[in-house]
């Protein structure tokens, strides 16, 4: 470990080299003259682990080959797919998860994916179908920097905090443009079985060893504190990932693909396209349960699991 | 109507220009290619950037090598230039700031924290009486990464307030002072001066766009300092909750550099923001900045 707490990853230690650019300072790179599919070497497969886990998100353009057959069957050299648990999965697909505009598809708030389950996704990999004429940008942010950066009193404070999350959380206060209808379906949907979990808010990378803030917008409280002191501390945390200096932004092309770590970033889907038609599909990658820094691991907090009920 | 407020005259004079303007997203920022700044522009040219400019509210130009001359003939197109009273200015050109993350000095973990404003959401020199009207930026030395200059649109911050919010600071001005930010970073002496010869502004919290005539928020993190006309705990919440709004990416355009990219943004309409994630590497860029003719009103 170097001194600043970080595990080297050497990207050259692979028989493939890929030609990266990087696209911001501390997040985000560009993966140039790969054509993603399931035939791709196992070097190559590697390679793109190990750059994901050094830039938390790869873009490649011009995937146009790449059908949801084709991504599903690529997401499997990388980890084993997982349907969403609540949204019903694209028709004649095993896992796509579809987000299309004209059906509620938009997350313009910050947020990792699927943080209301212990063991969330490792990974997703979107890929842009529909693209609208401008707009719809996605950014996001390093969650690894953003603990690495906390000034010392503020890290000892994020070590020992837990918060609880849900899929529950206040949809409508987040999103006040949506009609009364749109919400309801929101709740039948994807809130149709209420999970919560409680998450360390600092846990350790199982790949890098790195410490990260698990925060966004499914926190619903920090356990033991009053709802007050709660939001106050989870803003200036938050604040602290999304810190422009912590994040990159992409601007889309159809064929486009990103492949995020799931468990070092937070994303936020940019709602300025209007009407214009935008469509995504999105395979993420199982996960394994987060383990906070002194080795206790997320618990599911609701439903009640089987074996305690 | 004219090429400034009609599009279709805009785009009759993008035409006549030669111009192609390419948007870089629904609200704010267009490409700008067809012209090459090191030669002397046509006034059909520089209407038509004017043009661009109140419609586009940041343009951005690619691959122009430039010299300083070059770079302060095509300010003088759009008006009279400023200096800066603290920021540094390249030798033998008093209108060319020199930007750089800590001024000059060398950058470490240390300083890294009070480097310069420009990593906080601001409109330019608000605590004059006439913030400047544009600024033109020119990448001198890059980073290998990072560095990406945001820029947001503030008439869009101020039409998605709530309506009660934009019926309460209809009519409130605020204070803009440069202590706020520079006071901080110069001699003793210096701040002396600063304040002798820079005292604090009032400006309305919203302000008209001398061209459009459109509404636009006016507060910015880095200069205003309070709210005039409220009790002390309610301008300080009201103003904190303004100066928030502009960070919603919904209002953002992220600019990526390349060598020789020259920025020019509408000051009266944007707020913008140079991320500081490159350290430590170096980067450098030069501004020449086209003063304010109105009191923001």
């Amino acid at each position: 470990m170097s001194a600043d707490g970080h595990l080297p990853i050497d990207t050259e230690t692979s028989e493939t080299q890929l030609d990266i650019q990087r696209v911001g300072g501390r997040i985000g790179a560009e993966v140039r003259g790969l054509r993603l599919s399931a035939d791709l070497s196992l070097d190559a497969v590697q390679a793109i682990e190990t750059a994901l886990l050094k830039h938390k998100v790869l873009f490649f353009r011009d995937q146009h080959h790449l059908d949801d057959a084709g991504q599903e069957a690529f997401a499997i050299r990388l980890g084993q797919p997982q349907a969403h648990p609540t949204v019903p999965v694209r028709e004649g697909t095993r896992y796509l998860l579809e987000l299309d505009s004209q059906h509620g598809g938009r997350a313009n708030s910050w947020h990792t994916d699927v943080t209301f389950l212990p063991a969330y996704p490792k990974a997703s990999i979107l890929r842009q179908v529909v693209s609208p004429e401008y707009g719809g940008d996605t950014v996001w942010a390093n969650t690894a920097e953003a603990y690495a950066r906390l000034p010392a009193p503020l890290k000892a404070l994020a070590d020992q905090l837990w918060a609880i999350h849900t899929n529950a959380y206040d949809y409508a206060a987040a999103r006040p443009d949506l009609s009364r209808e749109a919400l309801e379906k929101h709740r039948a949907v994807f809130a149709s079985t209420v999970y919560e979990t409680e998450h360390p808010v600092v846990r350790v990378h199982p790949q890098t060893g790195e410490r990260t803030l698990v925060l966004g917008h499914f926190v619903k409280s920090l356990k033991g504190l009053s709802t007050a002191d709660s939001r106050r501390l989870f803003d200036s945390l938050q604040e602290q990932v999304i810190r422009l200096e912590n994040t990159v932004r992409w601007r889309w092309r159809a064929g486009d693909v990103a492949i995020w770590d799931n468990r070092a970033t937070q994303h936020y889907a940019v709602d300025d396209y209007g009407d214009q038609h935008r469509v995504m599909r999105r395979v993420t990658l199982a996960g394994d349960v987060p383990v906070s820094i002194d080795g206790v691991s997320s618990r599911l907090v609701a439903p009640v699991p089987p074996a305690a009920a | 109507m004219n090429a400034i407020t009609d599009p279709k005259s805009f785009q009759d004079a993008a035409n006549d220009a030669g111009l192609t303007f390419t948007p870089a997203g629904p609200l704010l920022g267009a490409e700008v290619s067809g012209l090459d700044l090191r030669q002397p522009l046509e006034p059909a040219v520089v209407d038509a950037l004017r043009a661009g400019l109140t419609r586009f509210k940041v343009l951005f130009f690619r691959d122009q090598d430039v010299s300083h001359d070059d770079h302060i003939r095509f300010g003088r197109y759009f008006g009279d230039l400023e200096g800066h009273p603290v920021t540094a200015t390249v030798p033998g050109y008093p209108e060319i700031l020199h930007i750089e993350a800590a001024d000059g000095l060398k950058v470490t973990e240390q300083i890294l924290p009070y480097a310069r404003a420009a990593n906080k959401w601001h409109t330019d020199v608000t605590f004059r009486e006439k913030p400047s009207f544009a600024g033109i930026l020119r990448a001198r030395k890059l980073p290998e990464w990072g560095g990406d200059t945001l820029f947001a649109d503030t008439a869009a911050v101020y039409a998605d307030l709530p309506q009660e919010v934009k019926d309460k600071i209809a009519g409130l001005t605020a204070e803009h002072d440069i202590l706020q930010s520079f006071g901080y970073r110069v001699t003793e002496e210096k701040r002396q001066q600063l304040i002798r010869d820079y005292p604090a502004k009032t400006h309305p919290v919203v302000r008209h766009h001398p061209v459009t005539g459109e509404k636009h928020l006016f507060v910015n993190h880095v200069f205003t300092t309070r709210i005039l006309g409220l009790p002390d705990e309610e301008a300080r919440k009201l103003l904190a909750f303004l100066v928030e709004r502009v960070k919603q990416p919904e209002y953002q355009v992220r600019f990526r550099w390349s060598p020789n990219a020259i920025v020019f943004w509408d000051n009266t309409a944007t707020q913008h923001y140079a991320t500081l994630d490159y350290w430590p590497h170096e980067r450098i860029v030069e501004r020449v900045t086209v003063v304010g003719t109105d009191a923001p009103h």
